[in-house]
């Protein structure tokens, strides 16, 4: 139901948006500029498609606001997959803008297309705002998509995509200084500065100051490391009034680490374990520049801590009945909804899928959390490439999945893994009978 | 068959010279309204322009800026006419009289009758010839006139009404050297008939 109150808020904004532009162009001093000769029309609709434009940045902008509204009704993880596809549709509207406006204005003032791209640079106010605007977008833009992005280091990636921010600055002051539907009409200009506030306060204050606020009311700290598994490490951070901060297992933070070789980069990483007041568990698995040098980090190091983020947790589970499914480093969540679960009397099964034995992270403890439970945890340790395994074998998989859970579609069922993982399982539940509405799943790739 | 074949033949060559002839009625037309105007924004424009000598002679600072603004103004709408009667494959003529001067409120009143006639009955005409025959660039040419037409006449109904004040001077006339439109400097951004920014308006004073 919230979903759609929020979506109906944004459709109706948008509305506002497209019908004060229609208003303004079919009542235009040149006549209905959306049905009339070919320079108005390449006029209006070009103006349309920078409204369009400025509209959707509005909108990324609240995509990955970290808005705490937000991520509780979509979840973090498909608000950051609607960012990405808006992100990469905005090249149309941000092509189409200038290509259109600058025919009309071409046709206006009979010159050519060229010339007038001259005029523009030379007497119009923060044309070159928003050239310069738009070309740090499009690079943006290039760089977050996935072939290029998978050859990119995530440093360059995210330091191009920080050009944005100066990028929309520079873009908005080109929307109020010559856009036509701003300056010819106070009260659309007032709406438009009302609508750019709203999103600026939301951003400032949940994307920048609610971290340094709860940095300022807790002081983390990396307290020890912990070495899981050969390529896994938890983090167990410290810090004042734990018992305060309001995370459930099964979230995410982003952290940044304040140390010489980390400070600059901000990742997500899930709660290993329930938060117990005193200290917060990361577990985090070497697979990248950044994630190999956790071991390196010092206790004592202060972290910046952004969240709790995220829906995975045991407060969705509506059933009695819950299925586990964890893969590879995916168990971190897991992990701890099944502590949170089995606390809460829960009947529940775990598949954990692993390459080999020496890959699986929590084997004791998930051990020690099954013995506590009372009957209540079953765990199947699936491992692929393991022959010597007692246990399961293969893959995790619909047949498996039958096998040892036959009343599978009477179960709430939580889903972590690599995404192809993910991908295969969501589509042997829908198979089994599982409704989508009891598979909850997230990913991390914010 | 023959026969069948002849006649179809016929209707069919007397349907496309139908359907040529009125096209270039059609075209023809808006050629002509095309000239009439193009005559008009000239002749209009040496008129203003005398006008702005006389005004200057009577000591009426402020409506000789008026006259030479709108004069400007009326040179660039006969400019965009001409392109219109060019893309036509008509070469834009025009016959400028001497014009008739006499007192500076006189001249006012000739303005303002003639701009008024202008923006009620020829322009408003022209343009539903040009949607008629799908010009868009004369009918663009004819609003853009159209639009500035509209605030030549209030500003000279403005000079009337207080024809004294308007002896000192201190009042700027801007006009976008896009689309001809004027007006009293306010401030005044950018064109609001042609979205054109203030670094293309002339400003006479």
């Amino acid at each position: 139901m919230l979903k759609l109150a929020w979506l109906l808020v944004a459709a109706s904004q948008l509305a506002v948006v497209v019908g004060c532009w229609a208003w303004n162009h079919v009542h235009h001093p040149m006549g209905n500029q959306l049905t009339g000769d070919a320079a108005g029309m390449f006029l209006a609709y070009g103006r349309l498609a920078g409204l369009l434009a400025a509209f959707a940045i509005l909108l990324q902008l609240l995509l990955m606001g970290r808005l705490p509204w937000l991520g509780r009704t979509y979840g973090f993880d498909r608000l950051a997959r609607a960012h990405h596809v808006l992100g990469v549709a905005l090249v149309v509207p941000l092509l189409a803008h200038p290509v259109l406006v600058t025919l009309g204005h071409a046709a206006e003032s009979d010159q050519s297309w060229l010339a007038q791209n001259g005029d523009f640079l030379r007497h119009w106010p923060y044309l070159w705002a928003a050239a310069l605007g738009s070309g740090l977008m499009a690079v943006a833009i290039v760089t977050s998509v996935l072939v290029v992005r998978r050859r990119l280091k995530y440093e360059t990636w995210y330091a191009i995509h920080l050009t944005l921010y100066l990028a929309i600055a520079l873009v908005f002051l080109h929307q109020v200084a010559v856009g036509s539907d701003f300056t010819d009409h106070p009260w659309y200009r007032w709406y438009w500065f009302v609508l750019n506030g709203v999103v600026a306060l939301n951003l400032a204050g949940y994307r920048f100051l609610r971290p340094l606020w709860r940095f300022h009311r807790h002081r983390f700290t990396v307290g020890r490391l912990v070495p899981e598994t050969a390529d896994v490490t938890s983090v167990y951070l410290e810090g004042r009034d734990l018992a305060g901060f309001p995370a459930r297992g099964g979230q995410f933070l982003l952290v940044r680490f304040l140390a010489r070789g980390f400070r600059w980069e901000e990742h997500p990483f899930s709660l290993s374990q329930c938060p117990d007041g005193r200290t917060l568990r990361l577990s985090i698995k070497a697979v990248g520049d950044f994630t190999r040098r956790i071991p390196a980090l010092a206790p004592g190091t202060p972290v910046i801590v952004d969240g709790p983020h995220g829906l995975l947790t045991a407060d969705r589970c509506r059933f009695g009945k819950v299925l586990l499914l964890a893969g590879g480093i995916g168990i971190t969540p897991i992990r701890a909804v099944a502590e949170d679960l089995v606390r809460q009397q829960h009947d529940v099964i775990l598949f954990y899928a692993n390459r080999n034995r020496a890959g699986i992270v929590f084997e004791q403890e998930l051990a020690a959390l099954a013995a506590v439970a009372d009957g209540r945890l079953k765990i199947h340790h699936v491992l692929s490439a393991d022959p010597g395994w007692p246990g399961e074998q293969g893959h995790l998989d619909r047949e498996r999945i039958l096998r040892l859970v036959p009343d599978v579609r009477e179960r709430e069922v939580f889903l972590c893994g690599p995404p192809p993982m993910m991908r295969t399982l969501r589509r042997a539940l829908a198979d089994l009978g599982v409704p989508g509405r009891r598979i909850h799943d997230e990913r991390f790739s914010l | 068959m023959n026969t069948h074949r002849i006649v179809s033949k016929m209707v069919m060559v007397t349907v496309a010279w139908c359907l040529a002839g009125a096209a270039a009625l059609a075209a023809g037309g808006t050629l002509a309204n095309l000239q009439t105007a193009y005559q008009g924004e000239s002749n209009a424009k040496a008129r203003y322009e005398a006008f702005a000598v006389k005004a200057d002679a009577e000591g009426y600072k402020s409506v000789a800026a008026l006259f030479r603004a709108t004069a400007h103004s009326e040179g660039i709408h006969a400019t965009k006419h001409a392109a219109a009667l060019k893309k036509l494959g008509a070469v834009a003529t025009a016959e400028v009289a001497v014009p008739e001067v006499k007192s500076t409120r006189e001249n006012l009143e000739v303005a303002l009758k003639g701009e008024t006639a202008e923006r009620t009955a020829m322009y408003p005409e022209f343009i539903k010839q040009a949607e008629a025959d799908n010009n868009g660039k004369a009918k663009m040419s004819f609003m853009g006139a159209l639009a500035a037409e509209t605030e030549h006449a209030k500003l000279y109904q403005q000079a009337l009404n207080d024809l004294d004040g308007w002896k000192a001077t201190g009042k700027t006339f801007l006009v976008c050297e896009v689309c001809g439109y004027t007006a009293l400097d306010a401030g005044l951004k950018k064109c609001p008939v042609c979205a054109a920014p203030r670094a293309k308006f002339d400003f006479f004073k």
